[in-house]
C-alpha cells in the first residue's frame, strides 16, 4: 500500500510539471500585465518600461519559467504583483478555509444523501420516490449564487438566524462556536447541489444492484428485507458511488468559488477571482498549481477509498 | 410489391424500418411523462419570450432612464428598474436571448468536438484512443469553472470567446460517453456481420455506429445545455462572463451582492434567479425523460 502511494506521488510530478508549463505559457499570453494595472497611464513610457525591466518581465519566457520553477522548489511561490506579499503565505492562508468549507459540505451531503438515496431506491416509483426525485432535480437545477442570495435573504436578513457573511465575527474572539455559526449557511448552500447529485447516484446504483442475482439469492435463502438491502444491495452499490465521488470533487470546487464570493469567505476561490481582476499573475499561477495538487491528491484518495470498499482490489 | 433497385440492399430497408418502430416506442415512453411535459412547455415559453422580446416590452434592454433608478415594480416598469435605471423586465427577456444563445452554441461545439473525438477514439483505439483520452482526463480533472475563468481571463470575455471557451472545455464528458457507446457497438453481431459481407468502413460508421450513438448524444446535449446555462450564470455573476451593459441572467444577479439591494430590492435578483432555475430544471427534466424513453430496459 505504502509503495503504491509512493509510486502514485512520483507519477504526479511529471503531470504537475506539464500543467505548470502549460499554465505558464497561457498566462504569458494574457493581455497586459500587473504593471499596466498599477502604473499611472499618464506616466512616461520610459518609467513604465523601467518598472517592467526591474520586475524581470522582459526576459524570455523559458528564463522566467525556470526561474519560477527553481524558486518553487525552494518553497517560494513568488510575490504578488499587486501588493508584493509572498504568494505562498497568501495562498496557504486561503487553503484551510476552502478545505473546511468543501470538506464539511461533502460530509454533510453524503450523510444526507445516503439514507435518502437508499429509501428512494427501495421504494422506487412510489409516491415518496417521485417527490424526492422532483426535489433532487430542483436541487441540481438551482444555481449556487441564487440559492446563496436567497439563503442570506431568508436566514440572515429576515430571520437573523445566521450571519450574512465572513468566516468569523470581525473583531470577535473567533471561538469554535462563532466559526460554526458562520459555517452553517455557506455549507448548506454548497451542500444542496451535492446532496441532490449524490442522492441520484446512490438511488440508481442501489436500484441497479437490487436487480442482481446475489440479491435474489439473499432473498431466496430467506433473509429479511432489511438485511437484503443493507448488507447485500447497498454494500455492493458503494463502488460506483466512490468512483463518481472522485469525478465530482472538481465540481464541488467550482461551487466553492461561487459560494466564497457570495459569503466573503476568505478562501482560494475568492482569491482566484480577485487575482483575475487585478491581473495578479503570480497569485493566479500559484492558485492553479495548488488546485492541480489538490486534484492529484483527491484522485489518489479516491483510489485508496476504492480499494477499501472493493475487497477484490489489492495494491 | 416494391421493386428493389440494385442500390437498395435489403438490409438498408430493414434498417429504415427499424427506427420507425423504435421511435414510436420512444414516443410512447415520453408521452406519459409529466416531468417531460413540464420541461417542454416551460422551455417553449422561455424560448418564445426570448424570440418575441421586442413585442413583449417597449424598452430597449440597455436604455438608461436617469429619472427612475432602483424603482420597484409599477405600471411603467412591470419588474421595476435596476441601479442605473434600466427596465428589469426588458433585461430579463433580452437576457434570455443571451443565456440561451450562449448555451446553444457552446453545446453545439461541445457535441461536435466531443462526439467526433469520442467516436474516433472508440473506433480506432490504440494510441489515438490513448492520446484523446489522456487529454480528456486532464481537462476533466480540473474544476470546469476555474478552467473557464482562467481561459476567459486570457482571451477576454466577449460573447464569441465565451461560447468557444465553454464549448472547448466541456467536450471531454461527451467524448467519454460516445467512446463507450462506440466501443460496445463495435463488438455487436450486426457490425461483425456487416464487416463479413465486406461493407466498407465508412458505411459501417455511417449506417451502424452513428445512428446508435444518436440517442445518448441527444441526452448528453440536453443535460449539458442545462449545466452550461448554470456555468454562464455563475461566470456572469462573478463579473467574468457576459459584460454589462449586455444583459444576461447571471450579471443581473451580480448587483444583489450588495446587502442593501438584496434586502430591499428583491425585484432586481428574484426574477433572473428564478429564470435560470426554471430553464435549468426544464432541461434536466427533459434530459431525464429522454434518457428513460431511449432506454429499452426501463419499462414503467
Amino acid at each position: 500500500m505504502a509503495r503504491y502511494i509512493l509510486r502514485r506521488l512520483l507519477i504526479a510530478i511529471p503531470t504537475l510539471l506539464v500543467i505548470s508549463m502549460v499554465t505558464f505559457v497561457l498566462i504569458d499570453l494574457m493581455p497586459g500585465d500587473a504593471v499596466d494595472m498599477m502604473v499611472d497611464p499618464s506616466g512616461s513610457a520610459q518609467s513604465i518600461e523601467r518598472r517592467r525591466e526591474a520586475m524581470g518581465l522582459n526576459d524570455p519566457i523559458y528564463v522566467r519559467y525556470f526561474y519560477w520553477l527553481s524558486e518553487v522548489v525552494k518553497g517560494n511561490l513568488g510575490y504578488s504583483a499587486v501588493n508584493n506579499w509572498p504568494v505562498a503565505d497568501q495562498v496557504l492562508e486561503r487553503v484551510v478555509p476552502t478545505l473546511t468549507l468543501m470538506g464539511t459540505a461533502l460530509l454533510v451531503s453524503l450523510a444526507l444523501a445516503f439514507p435518502i438515496g437508499v429509501v428512494s431506491a427501495v421504494k422506487s416509483n412510489s409516491r415518496l420516490d417521485n417527490v424526492l426525485t422532483v426535489l433532487t432535480f430542483s436541487g441540481i437545477s438551482l444555481p449556487t449564487f441564487f440559492v446563496g442570495l436567497a439563503g442570506i435573504y431568508i436566514f440572515a436578513v429576515q430571520l437573523k438566524w445566521v450571519p450574512t457573511s465572513m468566516m468569523q465575527t470581525p473583531g470577535g474572539d473567533g471561538s469554535f462556536l462563532d466559526r460554526l455559526h458562520h459555517l452553517v449557511l455557506p455549507v448548506a448552500v454548497l451542500a444542496i447541489h451535492q446532496v441532490a447529485l449524490y442522492m441520484r447516484l446512490i438511488r440508481s446504483s442501489v436500484i441497479e444492484s437490487m436487480r442482481k442475482d446475489y440479491v435474489r439469492t439473499a432473498r431466496a435463502k430467506g433473509l429479511n428485507e432489511q438485511a437484503v438491502v443493507l448488507r447485500h444491495a447497498v454494500r455492493n452499490s458503494l463502488l460506483p458511488v466512490v468512483s463518481v465521488l472522485g469525478v465530482q470533487l472538481p465540481a464541488l470546487f467550482s461551487g466553492a468559488v461561487v459560494t466564497e464570493q457570495i459569503f466573503a469567505w476568505p478562501g482560494i476561490g475568492r482569491l482566484l477571482v480577485n487575482s483575475v481582476y487585478g491581473r495578479d499573475y503570480p497569485v493566479l499561477m500559484a492558485i492553479i498549481m495548488v488546485t492541480a495538487v489538490l486534484v492529484v491528491l483527491s484522485n489518489l484518495l479516491t483510489d485508496i477509498l476504492y480499494a477499501a470498499v472493493d475487497p477484490r482490489i489489492h495494491y | 410489391m416494391a421493386v428493389l433497385s440494385p442500390e437498395t440492399p435489403t438490409n438498408s430497408l430493414l434498417a429504415a424500418h427499424k427506427p420507425k418502430r423504435s421511435s414510436s416506442r420512444v414516443w410512447k415512453a415520453f408521452k406519459g411523462n409529466k416531468k417531460a411535459w413540464f420541461g417542454v412547455v416551460t422551455l417553449l415559453l422561455i424560448i418564445l419570450a426570448a424570440i418575441f422580446a421586442p413585442v413583449l416590452t417597449s424598452y430597449p434592454p440597455q436604455l438608461i432612464d436617469m429619472m427612475s433608478f432602483q424603482v420597484g415594480p409599477n405600471s411603467a416598469h412591470p419588474l421595476g428598474t435596476d441601479s442605473v435605471g434600466r427596465d428589469v423586465w426588458s433585461r430579463l427577456l433580452y437576457g434570455a436571448r443571451v443565456s440561451l444563445l450562449v448555451s446553444l452554441v457552446a453545446v453545439t461545439i461541445n457535441i461536435v468536438v466531443g462526439s467526433l473525438l469520442g467516436a474516433v477514439a472508440g473506433y480506432f483505439g490504440g494510441s489515438v484512443d490513448q492520446i484523446i483520452m489522456r487529454i480528456s482526463d486532464s481537462i476533466l480533472a480540473f474544476p470546469l469553472l476555474i478552467l473557464v475563468i482562467v481561459a476567459v481571463a486570457i482571451w477576454g470575455s466577449s460573447l464569441l470567446n465565451l461560447v468557444i471557451v465553454i464549448g472547448l472545455m466541456s467536450w471531454p464528458s461527451t467524448a467519454r460517453i460516445v467512446r463507450g457507446q462506440v466501443l460496445s457497438i463495435r463488438n455487436e453481431d450486426y457490425v461483425a456481420a456487416a464487416t463479413t459481407i465486406g461493407a466498407p468502413r465508412s458505411r459501417i460508421i455511417r449506417a451502424h455506429i452513428l445512428p446508435n450513438t444518436l440517442a445518448p448524444i441527444i441526452v448528453i446535449a440536453t443535460f449539458d445545455a442545462a449545466s452550461i446555462v448554470l456555468l454562464e450564470g455563475s461566470l456572469s455573476f462573478l463579473g467574468l462572463g457576459v459584460q454589462p451593459p449586455n444583459p444576461s441572467w447571471g450579471n443581473m444577479l451580480s448587483d444583489a451582492q450588495s446587502l442593501v439591494i438584496l434586502e430591499s430590492m428583491p425585484w432586481l435578483w428574484l426574477p433572473p434567479g428564478l429564470a435560470i432555475a426554471l430553464t435549468v430544471l426544464s432541461l434536466n427534466f427533459l434530459g431525464d425523460a429522454l434518457r428513460e424513453a431511449f432506454d429499452p430496459t426501463s419499462h414503467r
